[in-house]
């Protein structure tokens, strides 16, 4: 019995291991409405309300950039991947000191039409992070 | 039976460890985690934690003896730790199998020496009364490891409380465990000294509960150790550690009775133990290990010490570890040496000249190496002027006559800050640099187009004026570097897509050669 359950235990081990090395399943940030239709990693989307998630998947990141800081995330659309985009991921200790406008608060988002309406920012924070998600207009000049 | 199994069980366990996203191997340095699951040496813990959502396994052979009844104690901890958060670990070491060989012929007797070695009872397995336990399942200690001090450039300095619990799983009846709840609480501080070597010392209580009728006693936990070469795939590691138990006398029931009839003395007198543990790990680069060493009781006297019946023993105080697992490694001080990398100017220029450039150089002007200080203001490509951060120096220098441009250097989105991954790309201009007193630096910051104008000529400044504060901080004369900033004005790559847009966050670094033959 004591050998069994030795074994037993080794495998439980094994297989929390297994199940922690897999990709992290997409994590939902919220739902936002983007006002203005804009361009999504250089794609259309128009404006609507939509569910934003988190892939957990990060672009390549070049010498000098911290780790994790832009992630990619999705726009959904009733269920349907309808964009992706690269979000810039802050701390919130980190946006204290840097950012000039009021934060939303906690686990929610905001939008704001930056520069001169160039770009609309999907601004959201959830659980102490907070997650940029700045789009260029439909139809802006690149 | 049992733990032989757990041995290759062990390795398709630390095999899966591949398949886990490991961080940048850039960024960090190799590590293990004790046999009490944090990261650490064999059993001193450093200061350091595993990196967000990165884990480590582990499992040793464990062989310490004590003076009490000669005991051998062998133990199999199983470890697994996760790094929660970017200062936080939790952990946990299960004594998958515990085996206490008693040689003293009777198992009990009073001790004839004022202390240490003897007949009585073991403060940790004061259950034990059998000359063999065989093998046993052991206790399972869990804790966490809180990291005091955030991951900072230039600093390798770690502090972390580490608080611990033992869970009394183990055989009672066999004496492998005490059946009862102990409990632990270090202080841990830990630094790496010039890339070479990790030293790391902990301090603490240890609290112990008392089986009913014993009488144990609480103690102060220290240690410390030192890991070298820190960074390279094979460690030796020197561990001194111990405890300086509250009461030297401990007691047990008056008829706790061994197996072969022999009655415990009344109180056993203890000596605090000091253990020296020596070790040599093999660590792949993907974080695999293996590792084999020694420990000594050196506390621990002689076996005619506790009466003329006993004979000596050689080697009665050492014994031997082994160990095999996984540890991604953690994240380590920028003073790594980087490799310098170069293109050729010769290449098609990456950045297009623009008349709206503020810059902040001066040109050449003679034929010398004299140092003027000039402020210099910049000024927004809109007419309005900007306060730069930091006036920057302005270099009379030779005419160059080679000039290389290395390596973009990135920031994070609206930062000027240096990363410990951007320090370490400075780390090999300031060797180049030092090692050539002709090299002259130019760099030119850039950021992408979200934001005003003038907001981004001043972050490409402070950008630029980050690289030459770290530089200059290390020594090199600001007379050799001159810095300037390109706003948003020269976009390396398309600014519609965040994926490329983060690409145009960034220094230029062009060196110039000033004599032929020379340059990075």
């Amino acid at each position: 019995v004591k050998r069994t359950l030795i074994l037993a235990i080794a495998l439980v081990a094994l297989s929390s291991n297994l199940s922690l090395a897999q990709a992290p399943a997409p994590t939902t940030l919220g739902r936002v409405r983007v006002s203005r239709a804009v361009l999504a990693d250089g794609q259309p989307l128009g404006a609507a309300a939509y569910e934003v998630r988190l892939t957990g998947a990060e672009p390549a990141r070049a010498a000098g950039m911290s780790l994790h800081a832009e992630q990619w995330v999705e726009f959904l659309s009733q269920g349907v991947v309808v964009g992706r985009e690269v979000a810039t991921v802050i701390s919130d200790r980190d946006m204290r000191a840097i950012a000039e406008s009021p934060r939303p608060a906690s686990n929610s988002s905001r939008t704001d039409l930056l520069k001169g309406g160039d770009y609309l920012r999907v601004w959201i924070s959830r659980n102490g992070t907070h997650y940029l998600i700045n789009m260029p207009l439909a139809g802006r000049r690149s | 039976v049992p733990y032989v199994l757990l041995f290759p069980l062990s390795l398709s366990l630390v095999a899966t460890a591949t398949a886990q996203t490991p961080p940048d191997s850039q960024d960090t340095r190799p590590a293990t985690p004790t046999t009490s699951g944090d990261t650490g040496f064999w059993t001193v813990p450093t200061g350091e934690v595993l990196p967000l959502k990165q884990w480590s396994a582990s499992l040793s052979r464990l062989e310490a003896n004590g003076g009490q009844g000669f005991l051998n104690m062998s133990t199999f901890p199983l470890t697994f730790a996760v790094g929660l958060g970017h200062r936080t670990e939790v952990f946990g070491s299960w004594h998958t199998v515990t085996r206490l060989d008693r040689d003293s012929r009777p198992l009990f007797f009073p001790a004839s020496s004022a202390e240490g070695t003897g007949g009585g009872i073991d403060v940790d397995y004061p259950l034990t009364r059998t000359t063999f336990t065989g093998s046993k399942r052991g206790d399972l200690w869990l804790g966490a490891k809180l990291a005091l001090l955030p991951a900072r450039a230039n600093r390798s300095l770690a502090l972390a409380v580490r608080p611990m619990v033992k869970l009394p799983v183990g055989d009672k009846d066999a004496g492998t465990s005490s059946g009862k709840a102990d409990f632990s609480t270090d202080v841990v501080v830990s630094t790496e000294a010039a890339r070479f070597l990790e030293l790391s010392g902990y301090g603490g209580m240890q609290l112990r509960g008392n089986p009913d009728g014993f009488a144990l006693t609480h103690g102060i936990r220290w240690g410390v150790g030192a890991g070298l070469p820190s960074r390279l795939p094979l460690r030796m590691t020197v561990e001194v550690y111990g405890e300086r138990y509250l009461d030297q006398s401990i007691t047990a029931p008056t008829d706790f009775t061994a197996t072969d009839g022999s009655l415990a003395p009344a109180s056993t007198r203890l000596a605090s133990p000091v253990y020296l543990n020596l070790g040599a790990t093999l660590q792949l680069p993907g974080g695999f290990f293996v590792g084999v060493g020694g420990n000594w009781n050196l506390t621990m006297a002689s076996r005619n010490d506790a009466g003329p019946a006993f004979n000596k023993h050689t080697f009665d105080a050492g014994d031997y570890l082994i160990r095999i697992g996984f540890h991604p490694g953690v994240r380590r001080a920028a003073t790594s040496t980087a490799t310098l990398t170069a293109a050729p100017a010769a290449l098609p220029a990456p950045m297009p000249a623009s008349p709206a450039i503020v810059a902040a150089t001066v040109p050449p002007v003679a034929q010398s190496s004299a140092v003027v200080p000039a402020p210099v203001p910049v000024a927004a490509n809109d007419g309005n002027p900007v306060a730069a951060p930091a006036p920057p120096i302005a270099v009379v220098m030779a005419p160059a006559v080679r000039a290389d441009v290395l390596e973009d250097l990135y920031f994070d989105f609206d930062r000027s800050t240096l990363t410990p991954d951007a320090i370490r790309v400075l780390d090999g201009i300031a060797a180049a640099m030092r090692a050539d007193p002709t090299l002259q630096l130019t760099i030119a910051g850039s950021t992408d187009d979200i934001g005003t104008t003038a907001y981004n000529v001043a972050l490409g400044q402070r950008r630029a004026a980050a690289v030459q504060a770290d530089l200059t901080a290390r020594g090199l004369p600001a007379a050799r570097i001159t810095i300037s900033s390109l706003g948003e004005t020269a976009p390396r790559h398309a600014n519609v897509r965040e994926e490329t847009r983060m690409m145009n966050r960034r220094v230029r670094l062009t060196m110039k050669a000033t004599r032929p033959g020379v340059g990075p």
